[in-house]
């Protein structure tokens, strides 16, 4: 790596200029793991978790469906007397202080004999962590991003490091007396190893951010894990218990047809078939309380890897969680086609 | 935190319940005859299995409730908020740190000024 400039070799005060640069070079390399390998891990891990709270999301919103459509049913059945608030004929007069106090009026049903409507839930909240923790995710995805872009970039900026070096070049030429075509070669292997150096600088500027987010993030992190998990708990049981239902009804009906002596073997056969294919459904529905867990554990070992520097043992086990993670996260989304059906008619 | 917790324990404990109770209800059905007679023991179970199922509806809507309103009176979100917040202006100023290449021009600079310097000593000149 010499960059002696001009034939009559370099000047004893120009050594230092080596030596710099390849300083440069050598803190890129080792001031920090720069190894892809972690960054990947991250990127994973991020997009899983975003599949993840997606999954939940999407489960809150049909049970939400679901205890509207069973508010709604009950009034209907219980012939409930709906009428219209005053606050709708208030609606024609808005205030007009353009400020939210006192809040506009908005129109709303109301129960005849003054009882409250039943709001169907909303979980509105637990919706805002997962989006919270999915913003994170993206975050830790945008960090994780390979480091080709920003050596486009780089690549483009060279610019700025053309004229560092043309001042360099002509400082040089009035130290040597030298001519400038004889160093040309020797300056494009600097402008090489610099821009080599950047590149290593961004790929490990990413690595050490990356590390001091997910380090400084993790008790965040395993709150908001604590808490969809208990989520999660929720939603399983109320998934379950539909699906339990509907199998309790088909159970029956095959019971009742057996208990019937005129019943032909074509209609049994019918019925024990749809009692076994309900069985072999509520069997397939995939336990969602494990995905949270999941994106804990795999977080807590990312944190592990970072503290070690990604050594590989602890970056191995890392990417062990990470496809756990991706593995329950999978049978969730593989679940949750089938299951949203069964939840418009079981509860 | 702390107080959801011991929430989530009691909610556990309650399902857990809940299912045992379903469970020998079950048990029940199983020994008995079918019948649509609303006085026999198999339309009776079956009240009781369907009551139970409902009491672990309610369970789980209550459940994910609690959790709604903790989240409601924490300061979690804002705390995840603020870290990828956090994440989010370090990637962007990797990524405009590549697109100035301040820190490496930075050192360049530093080399050409060392060797101006040099070249503007007297006793090469």
């Amino acid at each position: 790596m010499s960059i002696q400039v001009g034939p009559g070799g370099i000047r004893p005060g120009l050594v230092p200029v080596s030596r710099k640069i390849a300083l440069v070079a050598m803190l890129a390399i080792t001031s920090g793991c720069i190894s892809p390998a972690f960054r990947d891990s991250v990127g994973q891990f991020g997009t899983v978790t975003k599949t993840t709270v997606t999954a939940q999301g999407q489960q809150l919103a049909a049970i939400s469906a679901t205890e509207q459509e069973r508010i709604r049913a009950q009034l209907a059945a219980n012939r409930v007397d709906l009428v219209l608030a005053p606050s709708c004929a208030e609606t024609l007069a808005p205030n007009d202080t353009g400020t939210a106090d006192p809040p506009a009026p908005v129109c709303t049903v109301a129960r005849a004999d003054g009882n409250s409507l039943t709001d169907a839930p909303r979980y509105e909240h637990i919706l805002a962590l997962g989006a919270a923790l999915s913003a994170y995710a993206d975050s830790l995805i945008a960090l994780a991003a390979d480091s080709s872009q920003d050596q486009k970039a780089f690549a483009g900026s060279l610019s700025a490091l053309a004229t560092s070096l043309g001042g360099l070049d002509g400082a040089i030429q009035r130290v040597t007396g030298g001519d400038r075509a004889a160093s040309q070669p020797q300056l494009n292997a600097v402008a090489t190893l610099v821009a080599e150096a950047g590149n290593l600088y961004f790929a490990h500027e990413r690595s050490r951010v990356l590390k001091r987010i997910i380090i400084a993030g993790d008790p965040t992190v395993q709150r908001a894990v604590d808490l969809l998990t208990g989520a999660d708990a929720g939603i399983d049981l109320y998934n379950r218990n539909a699906l339990l239902l509907h199998l309790r009804a088909t159970a029956n009906n095959a019971r009742r047809l057996a208990a019937n002596p005129g019943t032909s073997a074509t209609a049994m056969r019918a019925a024990q078939d749809a009692l076994f294919a309900e069985v072999a459904t509520y069997n397939r529905y995939a336990a969602g309380v494990q995905r949270f867990r999941a994106i804990g554990a795999a977080h807590t070992q990312l944190v592990r890897a970072a503290r070690a520097n990604a050594s590989a043992a602890d970056l191995a086990a890392a990417i062990q969680a990470i496809i756990h993670l991706a593995g329950t996260a999978h049978d969730t989304v593989t679940t949750l086609t089938p299951e949203q059906g069964s939840n418009n008619n079981g509860n | 935190m702390a107080t959801k917790v011991n929430v989530l324990g009691a909610w556990t404990q309650a399902r857990n319940t809940l299912v045992q109770n379903l469970a020998t209800t079950f048990d029940f059905l199983d020994d008995v005859p079918f019948s649509d007679d609303p006085a026999s023991d198999f339309v009776k179970g079956n009240a009781q299995a369907d009551r139970i199922q409902d009491q672990l509806r309610l369970l789980a809507l209550s459940g994910l409730k609690q959790i709604d309103d903790a989240v409601a009176s924490g300061t979690l979100v804002q705390d995840i908020s603020d870290l990828s917040k956090k994440a989010k202006a370090e990637a962007d100023r990797i990524k405009n740190a590549a697109k100035t290449v301040a820190g490496i021009t930075k050192a360049v600079d530093l080399v050409a000024g060392v060797v101006t310097k040099i070249a503007g000593l007297p006793f090469l000149k």
